[in-house]
């Protein structure tokens, strides 16, 4: 690859080096020389529709948008002078005067916007034009975040994050001149919309009040609050957090731009369900459902354990830190069996844990990606939106072998049912997969079903007879948070939990549920499993919320979950990721290693 | 001479095979259209166009079809039709009443004609009548400022009008349309 030529511009008078391709914005900001911007925002395309970053080119009469304009070698820019300032004010007092912005009653009052931070710099007090009091919707039925008109300045900010960034395109801009608005699909609402991901990439991009966190509104400001990175372990990909807190409260979760996982952006599980939905937390240890001190609660574990080693098993979820896991390894030889519990197909594929290095970022570059056996969507929202992207904005050829129809059928060039081995399907694929240089498969738990198994090896054969493209990057996609590293540090899978406790008759049962979401609530939903546990004479659950598995307990001990926990997860690539506390223990809770240690130590 | 046009019959029969839903031909015809741009996404406007003119107006139904075959965010597709003025997403009436608002008809009396014919007629600028017969519509000039203030049915003019005329021309002219 040719290294960019090197080009250097004047601005304000300063010498300012930058490559061929820049534009006069980018030079600017990484020589330190500040232009106001809105509707600019790293890493979409320009759109220089705000005409806030208006420089002056010597020799050139007209002024032009810095962030849309390519820096050409040896010019001379200005910044800053009488004529760009009443330009930008008249700008901003337009802006103003266009719809409803009233502060006061504005989340984002007092740091957070854009419009209202531009408004003091410029030390605009009034405007000259006449207010237009249109009246427009507000539209708050989104589960997580709603939009209102009255704020929006129409950067297209959340349009380009959707399109560019989730890669879904849920929203655009509708009519025109004075009627513009931003429209959800045809014109329908955050609730109603069928394409909408709710990843919320939008409200993050959004530089005024308009588009707002629902469960973050009012909480506080984000640039005065405490932001601590810790990592997501709510699916396998690890995506970096940016945490905002304000007085112990989580005000608002982003992603962390820094991550060389997900670079800032972030799916609906790993943004909001974590925190912006009620959940009844446990914060003392519980005997038959009652409060008791911990103490108490160890001495009744303690009895309840002096049976037989045979009898007694651990159960854990497929979702603690490496450093549980190993505690859990350590403490295995007191039990008569040990276990994660996992999804349908998912033991396989975790029985030899294999890491692909950069994955995520790799993906983005692929030109033919093969779905096989993984729900992306549904599961790992931010390979989903790496997959979009790359087939939408790169064309990459995208390929869908699955059982269940999911959001990324719509983008892709062959959506295939698992079982369907006719050949006039697999000479499509033939034909879609020629020419592709630099392929991906992603694979999920379904591709270790025989059926899967026989799909994976007719396109291992596709790729070897198709000489010119290289091997195949393979991911492997698990639905569980960290089963791989689990898997590693020696714990066996199982899939079918009702079977795995009928293998021995048991009295002593311990479940390591840990903060995940349902509160384990899930297993009671396994086959034979609320059978089997009535037979249990002792039941230990040690779980975050409240759930009916915990109501079955007879010891409930509380588990601290992912803001206050303090370890490292490893993520499908092999990164080893750190959690950091963001905020102080909920009442009682003890780390899942520590409970155990204490335990069983 | 027969065998050829046997070939072209059951060509015919296999155009109609549409993938919508609703088996209605004229989404085959769609399909034809999409098909002639190579289902390229840039050709959006002229597949609107021609949608248009196969089902007079733009459904909610059509554009999702228009969107998915094309494989065009549906709210890319909706930002361009309510962008152009052209392109309705209500149905129209069978005929087309056009007032003229250019400068002539302007100043002899365009807005008083227009006033009249709402209320005659019981609709407003844009909208159709309930029997979905005659739709009301302005444009800047139709070219007859002679016959000024003028308006149009369809492809005939008439002008030189007053509101009383209008009133006139509800009760007898345009029953000839309705």
């Amino acid at each position: 690859m040719i290294a960019p030529k090197k080009i250097s511009i004047t601005i304000n008078g300063q010498v300012c080096e930058g490559e061929q391709g820049q534009t006069i914005l980018e030079i600017a900001r990484a020589n330190n020389i500040y232009i106001p911007t809105l509707c600019y925002m790293k890493g979409l395309t320009p759109w220089g529709g705000c005409r806030l970053c208006i420089v002056e080119v010597e020799g050139n009469p007209k002024v032009v948008p810095s962030c849309a304009t390519p820096a050409v070698d040896g010019t001379k820019i200005t910044t800053h002078n009488d004529r760009l300032v009443a330009l930008r004010k008249a700008t901003l007092e337009l802006l103003f005067s266009e719809r409803n912005h009233i502060c006061p009653i504005c989340p984002y009052n007092k740091g957070d916007c854009g419009l209202q931070h531009q408004g003091l710099a410029h030390g605009i007090t009034g405007i000259r034009y006449p207010y237009l009091y249109p009246a427009l919707p507000v539209d708050v039925t989104g589960r997580y975040f709603g939009i209102d008109h009255n704020r929006c300045i129409l950067c297209t900010r959340c349009i380009r994050t959707c399109d560019e960034i989730e890669g879904v395109h849920t929203l655009d801009v509708s009519s025109r001149g004075i009627k513009n608005q931003i429209v959800v699909d045809m014109n329908t609402t955050f609730g109603a919309s069928d394409t909408c991901t709710q990843c919320g990439a939008c409200v993050v991009s959004c530089p005024t009040g308009a588009l707002f966190d629902k469960a973050a509104a009012f909480r506080g400001q984000w640039t005065s609050s405490v932001q601590i990175l810790t990592t997501c372990t709510e699916c396998p990909v690890g995506c970096g957090l940016k945490v905002h807190t304000k007085e112990n409260r989580i005000v608002n979760v982003w992603g962390d731009p820094d991550s060389p996982v997900n670079t800032g952006h972030l799916c609906v599980k790993g943004r909001y369900q974590t925190w912006a939905e009620p959940r009844d937390r446990i914060t003392t240890p519980l005997i038959k459902g009652q409060p008791a001190t911990w103490d108490e609660a160890l001495a009744a574990i303690k009895k309840a354990a002096k049976v037989k080693k045979a009898e007694k098993a651990l159960l854990v979820a497929p979702r603690v830190t490496n450093e549980t896991a190993a505690a859990i390894a350590g403490v295995a030889g007191k039990f008569g069996q040990t276990a994660m519990f996992v999804g349908a197909n998912e033991a396989a594929l975790c029985a030899e844990p294999s890491f692909t290095g950069d994955a995520l970022r790799k993906l983005q570059d692929a030109d033919a990606i093969i779905v096989l056996g993984a729900q992306p969507t549904r599961d790992n929202g931010v390979v989903a939106s790496r997959i979009r992207v790359a087939v939408r904005k790169r064309g990459a050829k995208l390929l869908i072998f699955h059982a269940r129809k999911s959001e990324l059928d719509r983008h892709a060039d062959v959506a295939a049912n698992v079982v369907s081995l006719e050949s006039k399907l697999w000479n499509k694929v033939k034909a879609a997969l020629a020419g592709a240089q630099r392929p991906a498969i992603v694979y999920g738990p379904n591709a270790m079903t025989p059926i899967g198994v026989t799909v994976m090896e007719r396109l291992i054969a596709i790729f070897e007879a198709n000489t010119g493209g290289s091997e195949p990057l393979l991911i492997g996609l698990p639905v569980s948070a960290n089963a791989l590293a689990m898997s590693r540090a020696g714990i066996p899978a199982v899939e079918e939990v009702g079977p795995w406790l009928d293998a021995k008759p048991l009295k002593f049962l311990h479940i390591v549920v840990g903060d995940a979401l349902d509160g384990g609530a899930g297993l009671l939903e396994e086959k034979y499993v609320p059978a089997l546990l009535e037979r249990i004479d002792c039941l230990v659950v040690q779980a975050s919320y409240k759930s009916a598995l915990t109501d079955k307990a007879s010891v409930v001990l509380p588990a601290t979950i992912w803001c206050e926990k303090t370890g490292t997860v490893t993520n499908l690539e092999g990164r080893e990721l750190p959690l950091r506390p963001v905020v102080t223990v909920a009442g009682e809770a003890r780390d899942d290693k520590a409970i155990l240690e204490s335990v069983y130590a | 001479m027969s065998e050829q046009k046997q070939i072209s019959h059951s060509a015919r029969l296999a155009t109609l095979d549409t993938t919508h839903p609703s088996g209605d031909p004229r989404f085959a015809d769609l399909d034809r259209t999409m098909e002639s741009y190579n289902f390229d996404p840039t050709s959006l406007i002229q597949i609107l166009h021609a949608a248009q003119q196969m089902f007079g107006y733009l459904s909610a139904d059509v554009l999702r079809y228009i969107s998915t075959s094309l494989k065009l965010p549906i709210s890319h597709v909706y930002g361009v039709v309510t962008f152009y003025h052209l392109f309705t997403m209500k149905p129209r009436g069978k005929h087309q009443i056009m007032v003229c608002r250019g400068t002539g008809c302007h100043v002899r009396g365009a807005t008083q004609v227009l006033e009249a014919l709402q209320k005659e007629l019981g609709i407003r600028e844009g909208e159709t009548t309930k029997d979905g017969l005659l739709s009301l519509a302005t444009a800047r000039c139709i070219g007859a400022c002679a016959l000024a203030p003028a308006i149009s049915v369809d492809d005939d003019v008439y002008g030189k009008l007053s509101p009383d005329k209008v009133k006139d021309l509800v009760k007898n002219d345009l029953k000839k349309y309705v």
